[in-house]
């Protein structure tokens, strides 16, 4: 090729590189334009007052709703497993009958936490409504992400529930206040047993190890499946409690660096690896394999997984709070949770103010005593709203439950409610879980010890918060 | 010729290219650019909206802490650990089927296509069952030998050598099937030459045909550890990274730092040094493999 | 020859040959088995996965529950018809893009074409876990979340840029000769393309087209974050819906849907196994 001057070639590139990045500036501002804010003044055609739950329930307000308002839609996303679903979709009827001018979009099988609503939100299309965990929605809520309820419904409303519940769903930090959904049920864990191999649930740690030894010896079964050595610490929260320990302290400030901590971990180890009764290398599922089939005694779960156990085990099925800890006198204490129905702010939804009181009224209806009702009659959700908790335990002592035994079996999981913990719902606890899983993992692969792993766990969270407000 | 003319064929000639420079542009350049950008930024989950620069904070941050140098070895130990044994499997299997005299060599080579055809996420979902201590099918079938059961996941050694494997089975029907095809294209006449000229097996091996494989091994050998450099799946569904962080790799932690926490500007800033450093070391093995002549 | 040379000669073929098929038979079995075990599983009553004991390799009492809840109790053939919808129309994209662009590179003596490709190739370096939300955005502004078109779009992109590649490789080893002539004979350039080269490299079209659908068809990340709606989900977010439930996973289920997945897939590589062959003559190239 000649070398006088530039060449052909060389000129050619030059004008399409030049093109390419102009090209791409253009797209890159024209995608960056910042979406349109919503109207700010609330715009609504009905007075706050008036959204109560008795209200959402009556057909004359519907009427006046949807004389007032007119046709709206609004976009749902609907985490329900699919036993709540059949609860769901009645409650879901009878709404639109009522409301036939609120169209519901209904968008199923989306996972709780899921972050395809920050993706969405991010471009101004969230869902108007979605069904998500107290905790998380409190990280959401913080980010400012959802509506605060506690502006458009009077306080009254939030009375309908357990103070557990609506506690749940009320973050108060320097960025948010206020309460940011509804709550439709309650949960934590239990401990289920296997009656065949263990005839009266242990009331202490200690009778727990006797009975576990008892049973590996006889029946040759494992007594505990839990997957301590590779969780995230949902279920262990409740034994750190036991030994003494809480996760935030004053000033919400983590305290996992802490004797009770370095007992919970050590004690663990040892029922796997000393004393050979908890399953070593065990998740959730194999857990759960193991139970229904028969290979283990004991499960710590939850009552969404009710259905999955009463069917394998039938009446040999039985559930009982977590024991007490002989060190130190505490319950073991699982964490409280609830979910429930949050709306996404306009700046995340694009909604419109119509749309917004068509949510109202739609998640006040959903958690309402009837829909509530609907979720314990079809999934046994522990319902949150106070009418519909004090008629399912109206139920349980009339021995409504049918087959019989089963009352018996929700009795010792209402139990529980008694002995058990809030869930922290401030957005530090998002790094709880890994902080957690990382350090723990590493104690049970003898990678650190349990003094250290502690240590870890506290320094993770921290320098975690730091980054975040940064 | 008319420079006119010239001009005219120059710009039909970029027409042809339009598409891929169109999708290059928007389907890979743009979200390249706009990561590149968030990298110095706040931009996480709580600045969404309102996020301000912040230069090159996020960046220090990362290479200031331990956590960059753990990641940073274990990928590397990722990538090489499983591109070697795949690289040698691979081989061997073709040299193996090559035998002019095998019987079934189609029936074989179908067989060995299984692994790589069936969706990974799936087959990893098994395997990760497989593994289990006490009910997994390797413990047990490595007890018919006598072998004590192996807790593999939980510890960080036998977790490597079990993603590694893993991956093995994954990954080896292609190198199986790059290499014999690449093998078979070697006319056998240079084969016969040798062997009248009295050249025995290991001759005819080291000068016919690794010389002739030198390009095909190269080519692949990079692809594959670009491929496995970026390849999410086997360690986020057996390991999550476990135990603490001593597997996780780079795009596992980047994946985990957007999705679990949202802290997308970290995310962003890992992946650019990310590619930064795979880019150095894919240029430096395409310069050593002189593959660059081959394809271009 | 004497005697006991070909008796030697013949005795070292046994071994060799010996061992090649026994190597042989190991690996093929190793490849195998996990199939093998999704398939049993699938035929399994209860959603066990981990082998309790060994006795259940081999099926105890095997039914079709799994199956037969998946295609008649759940929109099993709405979720497939998605998904072939989509993998359509990526195939239909990335072929059309991948040889043009690729014959382009070939045939054309484009200025500065080295660079392009390989700025191009790095570029896909970076971690999709980057690139998802920008990704995602720019369709959300662009309204094509939720829509055929969107994910087509970003399926064909995906595969585009290593199908053109390959095209380019396989077409430089066919002779130049036959458009030469062509292009005597007074076709246009884009003729000769396509009335000459497209019918010699049916061969890598056709590994392309099977690269494109698998792409389409096996992905999970990109649909869960572009679809919202349930009547458009696909066969990989159907499966994740009904396989994983809370905290557990239904084994039998997730087996039982891999099979019927995966069967479309095995009966199309082996139908394009002569084509494949032909692929991997080109001296290894990265699909």
């Amino acid at each position: 090729m000649r070398s006088r001057g530039i060449s052909t070639g060389a000129i050619i590139g030059i004008v399409v590189a030049v093109i390419v990045i102009v090209a791409v500036a253009v797209a890159v501002l024209y995608m960056y334009k910042p979406s349109p804010k919503p109207a700010t003044a609330p715009g609504f055609v009905i007075p706050i007052s008036e959204f109560t739950p008795q209200n959402v329930y009556s057909s004359s307000f519907a009427q006046t709703f949807c004389s007032k308002v007119g046709n709206v839609t609004i976009t749902v996303w609907n985490t329900y497993s699919s036993s709540e679903n059949q609860a769901f979709n009645a409650s879901l009827a009878s709404f639109e009958q009522m409301y036939p001018c609120i169209h519901v979009e209904v968008t199923p099988g989306v996972g709780i936490a899921t972050s395809n609503f920050i993706s969405a939100a991010k471009a101004g299309q969230a869902p108007i409504v979605y069904r998500d965990s107290s905790d998380d929605a409190g990280k959401l809520f913080a980010a400012g992400l959802l509506l605060n309820l506690s502006e458009y419904l009077s306080p009254s409303v939030f009375e309908q529930y357990l103070p557990t519940a609506r506690e749940n769903f009320y973050l108060s930090t320097t960025t948010a206040h206020g309460y940011y959904g509804l709550p439709d049920n309650i949960n934590y864990i239990v401990m289920f047993y296997n009656k065949q191999y263990i005839t009266s649930p242990p009331n202490t740690t200690d009778q727990l190890i006797n009975m576990c030894l008892q049973v590996n010896s006889t029946y040759n079964v494992w007594c505990i499946a839990y997957g301590v050595g590779s969780e995230y610490g949902y279920r262990f929260a409740a034994w750190f409690a036991g030994f003494g320990g809480q996760i935030f302290g004053p000033n919400n400030m983590p305290m996992l660096n802490s004797s009770a901590m370095v007992n919970a971990l050590e004690f663990w180890y040892n029922l796997t690896y000393g004393l050979h009764i908890n399953a070593p290398d065990m998740n959730p599922s194999l857990e759960g394999q193991l139970f229904t089939s028969g290979k283990a005694a004991i499960i710590f779960d939850g009552p969404w997984d009710l259905g999955t156990y009463f069917k394998a085990l039938g009446c040999n099925l039985g559930a009982a709070p977590l024991p007490v800890v002989s060190q130190t006198g505490l319950h073991a204490m699982p964490l409280i949770g609830s979910t429930g129905w949050v709306i996404a702010s306009p700046q995340a939804s694009g909604a419109t103010p119509q749309q917004l009181e068509a949510a109202l009224v739609f998640i006040l209806y959903m958690t309402g005593p009837q829909a509530d009702l609907n979720l314990w009659n079809y999934a046994h959700d522990i319902p949150a709203n106070i009418q519909a908790y004090n008629q399912a335990i109206s139920q349980l002592n009339a021995g409504q439950l049918s087959p019989s035994c089963l009352n018996g079996i929700m009795e010792g999981i209402f139990e529980q409610a008694q002995y058990g913990q809030k869930f922290p719902n401030i957005p530090a606890m998002a790094y709880y879980w890994p902080a957690f899983h990382q350090y723990a993992t590493a104690y049970f692969a003898n990678q650190t010890t349990a003094q250290a792993a502690p240590q870890g766990m506290e320094q993770y969270m921290l320098q975690q918060m730091s980054q975040s407000s940064g | 010729m008319d420079p006119l003319q010239n001009l005219n064929r120059v710009l039909t000639q970029y027409l042809y290219l339009l598409p891929i420079i169109a999708i290059a542009l928007f389907l890979f350049l743009y979200p390249v650019a706009y990561a590149i950008y968030i990298s110095f930024t706040n931009f996480n989950l709580y600045h969404l909206f309102r996020y301000t620069f912040i230069g090159l904070k996020v960046y220090e941050q990362i290479l200031s802490s331990g956590t960059f140098y753990t990641l940073l070895l274990n990928t590397v130990i990722w990538t090489v650990g499983s591109l070697v044994p795949m690289v040698v499997v691979g081989f061997l299997l073709a040299l193996i089927l090559n035998q002019r005299d095998i019987r079934g060599r189609n029936v074989f080579f179908t067989l060995l296509l299984v692994p790589w055809a069936f969706p990974a996420y799936i087959s990893l979902v098994i395997w990760s069952g497989m593994w289990n201590y006490e009910y997994g099918i390797v413990n047990k079938f490595l007890g018919l030998f006598g072998v004590p059961p192996i807790n593999w996941l939980t510890f960080t050694n036998t977790a490597w050598a079990a993603l590694i494997l893993t991956n093995l089975w994954l990954s080896f029907p292609y190198y199986t099937a790059v290499f014999l095809s690449s093998l078979q294209s070697i006319p056998s006449e240079l084969y016969d030459i040798a062997t009248v000229d009295g050249a025995s097996a290991w001759q005819k091996f080291t000068r016919i045909t690794l010389p002739l494989m030198r390009s095909a091994i190269a080519f692949v050998s990079v692809g594959g550890f670009v491929f496995t450099w970026n390849n999410f799946y086997p360690i986020y569904i057996l390991t999550g990274g476990g135990p603490g962080i001593s597997t996780d790799i780079l795009i596992v932690y980047t994946y985990q730092e957007a999705f679990s926490y949202g802290y997308y500007n970290i995310a962003a800033a890992y992946s650019v040094i990310s590619t930064i450093i795979l880019a150095i070391m894919a240029l430096m093995m395409l310069r050593v493999g002189r593959v660059l002549e081959v394809i271009t | 020859m004497s005697n006991r040379y070909s008796l030697r000669y013949k005795l070292i073929n046994w071994i060799r040959l010996g061992i090649s098929y026994i190597v042989l038979a190991i690996v093929a079995a190793i490849a195998v088995f996990p199939i093998y075990y999704i398939i049993i599983t699938s035929v399994n009553p209860i959603p066990t996965l981990a082998s309790i004991s060994l006795r259940t390799l081999l099926p105890e009492s095997p039914s079709l529950e799994a199956y037969y809840y998946i295609v008649f109790k759940e929109p099993f053939l709405l979720w497939l018809r998605n998904s072939l919808i989509l993998a359509t129309g990526t195939i239909a994209i990335t072929v059309v893009v991948a040889f043009i662009t690729g014959a382009a590179l070939s045939r054309l003596n484009i200025a500065g074409k080295r660079a392009l490709m390989i700025t191009i190739y790095v570029m896909t370096f970076f971690p999709f876990a980057a690139t998802a939300l920008p990704l995602y955005l720019m369709f959300a502004s662009l309204h094509l979340l939720n829509s055929y078109i969107g994910l087509i779009l970003a399926y064909s992109g995906g595969a585009a840029i290593f199908s053109s590649y390959l095209v380019k490789i396989f077409i430089d080893r066919i002779p130049r000769d036959y458009e030469e002539a062509a292009l005597i004979d007074g076709l246009t350039r884009p003729g000769a393309f396509f009335r000459v080269l497209l019918p010699m490299a049916r061969p890598i079209i056709a590994f392309v087209a099977l690269m494109a659908f698998l792409g389409a068809y096996t992905d999970y990340a990109l649909a869960n974050a572009f679809i919202t709606s349930g009547s458009m989900w696909t066969l990989t977010l159907g499966m994740y819906y009904l396989a994983f439930v809370n905290r557990a996973t239904l084994y039998n289920v997730l087996a039982a849907f891999s099979v019927l997945m995966g069967i479309p897939i095995f009966a199309v590589f082996i139908a394009f196994q002569r084509y494949l062959v032909q692929i991997y003559a080109m001296g290894g190239v990265k699909a």
